[in-house]
């Protein structure tokens, strides 16, 4: 699922930083407002995906070190 | 003579009853063992001493009779330790000499000394020990890197013995999947250096991580097998670390020594390999727990953050939206407010130029106007006056007037005269037109005679002015008595201030000029 141009998460992370400080400070162009929501709900969605998944591994890691 | 044959017996018999004094003596001899062998109970050898050089000097055979053998046996296990009877042994006897007609002269063993055999056990050992010291050879196998966890491990004990099931068994309940390769080995007895030799060979051809030599308790001389010298030196060479497990309590065995970790007994060594893996598990199990609760930790951390930047992303554009609507807002009234200013001030302003503008030109009309009627007025009594004073003179004047003259004076009088004569030649010329205008309207409706009549007249009239003009002509001022004076440098000049003292002036009279310097200057008293 990975690309080889994929964001980390950490990267991802900065980059939502990055989107909510323009947010905040009301830096944002307005031109630029749509993109950078869009960007920043595609960011959520992509952590919240990819936190949950690593849940699951970890979960079962965590299970699997338990039936042993 | 006659040779008396004696039997063999009789011999015997002889000495026999020769050596019955010694025979019923009692004495301790120290000696070393050869050949010595146990048959039937009993236990038969030479007692040898050699000299310095190995050389043998002194042998006699000697016998333990079972029942001693198992008395001395009894008394050597009560003091923990066994009879050793290998050859080469230096044993301590007590003996009594026996001879028998079959066998011959030998000495019969009645009781052994376990300090003679525990000092030379310890001689040994000690000269091994020192032996070994010196090459450096204790440190070798420790030196060796044992894995933190070794389960593939090297056995060398007896199998089935008690040392054995006692390490196998602390193995075997601990859970953990040890892999155990056993060499079966004597540990003790004569056949000990080669077997453990043997199985140190065969072992070091196998994949482990770790090898033990194990055995369990035993008497003091049990040990003596194991303070063997091969043994240590391939130890100390072996590229596998060696931990022993050999029971004893107080002593320690040469392959203590050599080896890479020593243990009291065989479970002591299998212990210390589990509590490895003990201390493992447990230190697993931490980090596991640590590693759940730093999970745990960080997955609500990040969720929180997702949450936050959720509302984040929800809230934010419609603040900024709302920032910029506000700003906008705020910028329009603003604009708006100084438009209005500014066409505030702008009409102001246009009122003010407007007004300046509706006042000025009449002002202006006025002012020239005034000053043009007072020009004419102040012209025309000017002529008038001179006229009536050249009136005399005219005819005079006349005859004397010439055009080039006039022209010349015209020339000389720039200023005042030139702009009063371009006004008067415009004033003349609007006139003329003026007039000719009117002629032309006139025209159609008066007669030839009148008009000629009016010719006549408007010439008259003209004549009259160029009396007038002829009457402001300098000359006629000259010849009234004025005159002109000019400087050095030909200006004409008009007030004492054009002139300073020793400057030489012209004055020019109406017949002529005169050349004169000044001598004094004196302002008009007004």
């Amino acid at each position: 699922m990975s690309e080889a141009n994929e964001l980390t998460y950490e990267q991802k992370v900065a980059r939502l930083d990055e989107i909510l400080t323009r947010l905040d400070n009301s830096e944002t162009p307005i031109d630029k407002l749509a993109e950078d929501v869009k960007e920043g709900a595609r960011l959520i969605r992509e952590l919240d995906m990819k936190l949950k998944q690593v849940e699951t591994e970890v979960l079962d890691a965590f299970k699997e070190l338990e039936s042993e | 003579m006659e040779r008396k044959f004696f039997h063999l017996s009789a011999i015997t018999k002889r000495i026999t009853e020769l050596l019955e004094p010694a025979i019923s003596k009692q004495f301790w001899v120290k000696a070393e063992i050869s050949t010595g062998r146990e048959r039937g109970g009993a236990f038969y050898c030479d007692l040898v001493e050699t000299d310095a050089g190995g050389r043998i000097v002194a042998k006699v055979a000697c016998t333990i009779w079972q029942n001693e053998l198992s008395t001395i046996r009894r008394a050597f296990k009560a003091r923990s330790m066994d009879l050793v009877l290998t050859n080469g042994t230096v044993v301590g006897f007590l003996c009594s000499l026996q001879f028998s007609s079959q066998y011959g002269l030998s000495l019969r063993v009645i009781d052994a000394d376990p300090s003679i055999a525990l000092g030379e056990m310890e001689l040994k050992k000690r000269e091994i020990l020192e032996c070994l010291q010196k090459e450096g050879l204790f440190e070798t196998n420790k030196q060796l890197l044992v894995p933190f966890l070794p389960l593939r491990l090297g056995l060398i004990t007896s199998a089935g013995s008690a040392a054995y099931n006692d390490f196998i068994q602390t193995l075997t309940t601990s859970g953990y999947g040890f892999k155990i390769c056993l060499a079966d080995a004597m540990v003790q007895g004569d056949q000990t250096e080669k077997s453990v030799l043997r199985a140190l060979d065969t072992i070091a051809r196998l994949d482990v991580d770790l090898v033990f030599i194990v055995r369990g308790g035993g008497s003091k001389t049990d040990l003596y097998f194991l303070d063997n010298e091969a043994i240590a030196r391939r130890i100390a060479s072996y590229d596998k670390p060696v931990w022993t497990g050999i029971g004893h309590e107080i002593d320690t065995s040469v392959l203590d020594y050599v080896a890479n970790r020593s243990f009291k007994t065989p479970t002591a060594a299998a212990e210390e390999l589990v509590a490895r893996f003990v201390q493992m598990r447990r230190q697993l199990d931490e980090a596991t727990s640590t590693l759940k609760t730093v999970w745990a930790y960080r997955l609500k951390i990040d969720r929180e953050y997702i949450a936050r930047a959720f509302t984040g992303i929800q809230q934010g554009p419609r603040k900024l939206l709302d920032v910029t609507a506000s700003s906008l807002r705020g910028q329009a009234k603003e604009l708006r407010l100084k438009v209005q200013e500014r066409l505030a001030t702008e009409q102001i302003s246009l009122g003010r130029r407007t007004e300046k503008l509706h006042s000025q030109p009449p002002a202006r009309t006025k002012t020239l106007s005034e000053r043009l009627v007072a020009k004419r007025q102040k012209l025309r009594s000017q002529a008038n006056y001179r006229l009536s004073r050249s009136r005399d003179t005219q005819s005079g004047l006349k005859q004397r007037f010439e055009k080039e003259r006039f022209v010349r004076c015209l020339l000389v009088e720039s200023d005042s005269n030139e702009r009063k004569r371009h006004q008067l030649r415009h004033m003349f010329i609007s006139a003329l037109r003026f007039k000719s205008m009117e002629l032309a309207s006139l025209k159609g409706r008066l007669k030839e005679e009148r008009i000629l009549l009016r010719v006549t007249t408007a010439r008259a009239s003209l004549s009259d002015k160029m009396g007038t003009l002829k009457a402001i002509d300098p000359q006629n001022a000259l010849q009234r008595g004025f005159a002109l004076v000019y400087g050095a440098n030909g200006t004409l000049i008009r007030s004492i201030g054009d002139i300073t003292e020793r400057q030489t002036i012209t004055t020019r009279l109406a017949d002529g000029t005169l050349l004169s310097e000044v001598t004094a200057k004196e302002a008009n008293r007004e």
